[in-house]
């Protein structure tokens, strides 16, 4: 593969020299569309998706919130961009007819600049990504620094959840009670096939693996009730596979997991 | 859509022509190949190092030595070896030697064949337990495909060779047939090579 | 595989019997005996015990595909091959379907035209099923409670949505277009290999019944990713599914291998690698990354089936296997079978947005970067299909950034489309709306697919419908998209016929604005917490779900017209021009319909086909100057070569 491709004759000014190319092209009308276009989007990146994603039970979650409506604002000129120049060549570049139109377009076979520039943008969005996601993907040594982390065991099994606490005597039970601010541990597993063990308002979510034990933690930061939901298709009754957790001051956590059943192990 | 009948303005192909296709060809179809072999091989070591709940190997412990892999390996070599020694006397235009070599190399795979299946027919541990029983069949078997499908092309090189459908100067397809012998020997020793690793 | 020097002894024997053409019905009655027999020999010997009845459904299906093959005449070039009874030229004529009328689409037609119809057909067909199903799916969701069908049937019909579109869009481009096209493009008389051409389309063809078959054996409860271990509980449906897994894959391996052979050693003198079409780039990178991707995916299926039928334990976990080998498979085959997928539809649209621009395509070089670029990287990004599956969390973070890297060839690509709009002369036919409704959609698929890269987002959103709707941007909104442009822009050359502009603006359109509303609908659901592949949801969801479906309805009666349209068209559409578009690649330049041999003589190319604006203004002559008769010593076609070559 050679470059003469992309410095072909056409490249060449093929009108009056004293023009540059970029002055004939119809860059306001496209700049305007892209600034509207841009108005648009930015208040839809800066709302819906955090909206739609409902109130955080966790700081892990609120990052995962600021995340989407980060990356959202990051694309609107991208997207912005793309877009506004599709809709000008679609109202000012075109042509109808029946006959294929004359060949009076400016043969352009690539640009350095324009591709150089675009390489470099699309780099350096793409490391910005990366380091906005391995930013938040770290913070979770929280659990290590505010003590030991409550240890619960979460079993899968078509289809239903199942919950122990070996911190609290092997305290057993079939739905998920939480102290409020305490950094928790989830030890998940499954009896039969794969399930993913999902709370949806704290971002937390980690497959339920036969014979393996996966882990996760969180702190949930908010008193209430949330939901519990399998996401993983896991066979007939798959979606009606969801429970609630409850989390509580940890006073309550206490005298309720007192009144569990123990484990007969 | 109809038909319309175009008066061929064309000769036959080049040589070189078609036989630079049919070489493209089939190492495309054995990059394929590969990619399976390879897999099957990754399945081996994976859940080798996993090792789930220390049921890799077998309940009772017993396990097929690398020695029988060794050998089967072995014989598919030899016959890739004399398989290879006949389409060099082709080159020369020797079709005696191609005939004695095809036919030589085609009574090996078939042995080979056999020793695989008798391996296979006498394993020590149930194919229900553990998982290196699982991967082990698993990599024999597909060599025992191998060998069947070479033999079938074994059978239409020594038959065409019987015939006389070859020459020095045209034999393109004793070439390819050679491309995938050498592979299947390749694979062999591969399969051999995975299955020497036995315990975690 | 014509062999010359076996050809001209065979042509000393002549004459001969010609060699009997069998035909699809002769295929479906041998492969329904074949199966009988099979049927009965099996439950015969084999029905006992845990395995019994899955040994059965698979040794049938098994059977019926070979008896299929056998009886359509797929097996008998190989067979006298090893007879050392070679077929004679006029045989291989008469396999090529000369001068057969309309039966020799319904036989084992060696021409790649007729090959390409018969793949443009199939694909259409399951894009039929597989969107009826689709049209269930919605039914079922449209209001929370719903009890449209049971939750068995369901999941089933989620299943074999997925794979009857996954085969579709797999074939829709690089079946069509890439056979009947693509030799033409390059200027070829024919496919390297035509007999393996006709093969791989058969064998789908065998497949496709096993597929259906599986509604028939207690249906797949496991959609068409087939996780294991749930695989290991289903009925014997699953044996169907792994059996069309594994014919499918021999399929489009065999499929690969000829269409990379044809693209790399058959190209016209003269046409180097910088003067190839994009498009052929694009199909060639796709399916030769598929004969990579699909054995890995047949080994996946092989290992499930061996579990099924003679209780290996591969995945189970009791005994040592693991679940995650299953997706480590699985997903090695599939993330690149989305670019397998995508890359020849966007590749279509590179090819036709030029066309319509009237401009030369911007940046050649970027463009094959581009394709490049996504086929190296999609090797190395399938483990963030299994960020959340606890494999391994330390490896979140390269996978993470081998995921965002693919955007910047993606990137790429979508600033050659703007470059070739940019100031062009757009001409506004059907098939450039393609390049339109796909900048649009996927500039929201690629966004979406930025946050799924993301470990942390990616903990919210992996297996919701926000993963869903993402998907169908891309492939849906991306690569079926472009198939409906190339779709329009081909349509010419391999009918003969137009088709109809008005009636396929409507269609596509409704189509595009249906599309929408559905997926941003369910990307709503999604965020909000909805999974993926539930056949009932809370009340919560319940808005979100009712426009996604009326969007269903309203793709589906877009779908319908655009049905139509290519229907219609192709029977009564009007007489189709040579050249309609005034397009410079090689398959504009010969007559329509395209004669068996494709060119009276073969063509020298001298320069790329992108030369819009660049020889005046004059429009394209039909017999434009670029093709120049065969030149004895090539001394006019080489003086611009230069040492390319």
């Amino acid at each position: 593969m050679t470059d003469t491709l992309t410095t072909a004759p056409a490249d060449a000014p093929g009108g009056p020299p004293t023009v540059p190319a970029w002055k004939r092209a119809p860059i306001a009308p496209i700049l305007g569309i892209f600034v509207v276009l841009c108005a648009l989007l930015t208040p839809f990146a800066l709302f819906v998706p955090a909206h739609l994603m409902g109130d955080a039970a966790s700081a892990h979650m609120r990052g995962i919130e600021s995340t989407v409506t980060a990356f959202s604002l990051a694309s609107v000129p991208v997207a912005a961009l793309v877009w506004a120049v599709t809709i000008y060549s679609i109202i000012g570049w075109r042509h109808r007819g029946s006959e294929p139109p004359a060949e009076e377009a400016p043969p352009l076979r690539g640009n350095t600049v324009v591709q150089v520039v675009w390489l470099v943008l699309s780099s350096v969005l793409c490391l910005f990504l990366l380091i906005w996601g391995l930013a938040v993907l770290r913070p979770t040594p929280s659990a290590a620094s505010a003590g030991q982390p409550l240890m619960v065991e979460v079993t899968g099994q078509q289809w239903t959840w199942s919950f122990g606490y070996p911190d609290n005597g092997n305290a057993t039970a079939d739905r998920l009670v939480l102290p409020v601010n305490q950094p928790v541990q989830f030890r998940v597993t499954s009896k039969d096939v794969i399930h993913s063990f999902w709370i949806v308002q704290m971002g937390v979510k980690v497959d339920a693996n036969p014979g393996e034990t996966t882990l996760a933690s969180v702190t949930p930061d908010r008193i209430g009730t949330f939901d519990i939901r399998c996401a993983e298709l896991c066979g007939l009754y798959h979606a009606y596979m969801q429970t609630t957790v409850q989390v509580v001051s940890a006073d309550q956590f206490a005298s309720w997991v007192q009144a569990q059943p123990r484990a007969t192990s | 859509m109809s038909t319309a009948t175009v008066t061929l303005t064309h000769g036959p192909e080049e040589l070189g022509e078609v036989r630079g296709r049919q070489r493209l060809a089939v190492l495309l179809l054995i990059a394929a190949d590969a990619a399976f072999v390879l897999s099957l091989v990754f399945t081996y070591f994976y859940l080798r190092a996993l090792d789930t709940e220390g049921g890799w190997i077998p309940q009772d412990g017993r396990t097929v030595g690398p020695t029988a892999g060794w050998v089967i390996a072995g014989v598919a070599v030899l016959s890739a070896v004399a398989y290879r020694w006949g389409e060099l006397g082709i080159r020369g235009g020797r079709r005696g030697r191609l005939l004695a070599g095809s036919s030589a190399a085609l009574l090996l795979v078939l042995a080979d064949a056999a020793l695989q299946t008798i391996q296979l027919g006498n394993l020590p541990m149930p194919t229900t337990d553990g998982a290196y029983a699982s991967s082990f069949i698993v990599l024999a078997g597909y060599h025992l495909v191998h060998l069947v499908m070479t033999a079938v092309f074994g059978i239409g090189i020594c038959n065409r060779a019987r015939l006389g459908r070859f020459s020095a100067a045209n034999h393109s397809h004793v070439e390819m047939v050679g491309l995938w012998w050498i592979w299947v020997a390749v694979s062999a020793l591969l399969t051999a090579f995975t299955t020497s690793f036995v315990g975690t | 595989m014509v062999d010359t020097a076996v050809a001209e002894t065979a042509i000393g024997r002549e004459p001969r019997r010609r060699v009997p053409r069998l035909n699809v019905l002769t295929g479906v009655v041998c492969g329904l005996i074949l199966a009988g027999a099979g049927w009965g020999v099996s439950s015969w010997l084999l029905s006992a015990g845990d395995y019994g009845a899955d040994r059965v459904v698979s040794i049938t299906m098994v059977c019926w595909a070979v008896g299929f093959l056998v009886g359509v005449g797929a097996l008998a070039g190989p067979i006298r091959w090893l007879l050392g009874r070679d077929l004679s030229v006029a045989d291989e004529h008469v396999l090529a379907g000369k001068d057969q009328g309309v039966g020799r689409y319904f036989r084992f037609t060696t021409d790649h035209k007729v090959v390409g119809v018969q793949y443009l057909v199939l694909s259409m067909t399951l894009f039929g099923v597989g969107g009826l199903l689709a049209m269930l799916i919605r039914t079922q969701l449209i209001r929370p409670g719903a009890r449209f069908v049971s939750p068995q049937t369901y999941n089933t019909i989620v299943g074999m949505h997925g794979i009857i579109m996954i085969i579709g869009t797999i074939i829709m481009v690089s079946g069509p277009f890439g056979n009947f096209i693509l030799p033409i493009m390059i200027g070829a008389r024919d496919m390297a290999f035509p007999r393996l051409n006709a093969l791989s389309f058969w064998l789908i063809c065998a497949a496709v019944p096993v597929l259906l078959a599986t509604f028939f054996f207690g249906g797949i409860p496991t959609g068409w990713s087939v996780y294991a271990p749930l695989s290991d509980q289903a009925p014997a449906g699953m044996d169907c599914f792994l059996i069309t897994i594994i014919i499918f894959a021999i399929s489009s391996g065999i499929a690969g291998v000829n269409i990379t052979t044809t693209a790399v050693k058959m190209r016209a003198r003269g046409m180097t690698w910088t003067r190839t079409p994009i498009f052929v780039f694009g199909t060639v990178s796709s399916v030769a990354l598929g004969v990579i991707a699909f054995p890995m995916f047949m080994a996946a299926m092989v290992l499930e089936g061996l579990n099924r039928t003679t209780g290996t334990v591969f995945y189970d976990a009791a005994h040592g296997g693991s679940a995650w080998l299953y997706a480590h498979l699985f997903w090695l085959m599939g993330h690149p079978e989305v670019y397998v997928i995508l890359l020849p539809a966007f590749a279509a649209v590179l090819e036709l947005t030029p066309v319509f621009a009237r401009k030369p395509l911007f940046s050649f070089l970027g463009a094959v970067t581009g394709i490049a670029g996504i086929i190296g990287l999609s090797m190395f990004v399938w483990a963030h299909h299994m960020f959340i599956s606890g494999w391994a969390p330390a490896l979140d973070g390269p996978f993470m950034l081998t995921t965002e890297l693919i955007s910047i060839p993606t990137g790429l690509l979508i600033l050659v489309l703007l470059g070739t709009l940019w100031r062009g002369t757009v001409w506004m036919r059907l098939p450039v709306m393609a390049t339109f409704a796909m900048l649009w959609n996927f500039i929201i698929g690629g966004i979406t697919g930025i946050y799924l890269s993301d470990v942390p987002v990616d903990q919210a959103m992996h297996g919701s419908m926000f993963v869903t709707a993402h998907f169908h941007f891309t492939l849906m909104g991306g690569a079926l998209t472009g198939f409906a442009g190339a779709l329009a822009y081909w349509f010419p050359k391999m009918t003969g016929r137009m088709l109809d502009e008005r009636l396929g603006m409507i269609g596509f359109w409704i189509i595009q604005i249906g599309f929408n509303v559905t997926f941003l609908g369910m990307f709503a659901v999604g965020l909000a917490g909805q999974p993926r592949r539930v056949a009932d949801y809370p009340s919560l969801f319940a808005t979100g779900n009712l426009v996604s479906s009326i969007g269903a309805y309203i793709i589906g009666s877009g779908a319908l017209i655009y049905l139509y349209a290519v229907v219609h068209s192709w029977r009564h559409g009007r007489r189709a021009p040579g050249n309609p578009w005034g397009a410079k690649t090689l398959e504009w330049q010969v007559p329509t319909p395209v004669p068996l041999e494709n060119f009276t003589v073969l063509p020298v190319v001298t320069s790329d086909f992108y030369g819009y604006g660049e020889g005046g203004s004059a429009a394209p002559t039909p017999a434009p100057r670029r093709i120049a008769a065969p030149v004895p010593s090539g001394a006019a076609a080489t003086t611009q070569e230069g040492g390319t070559a």
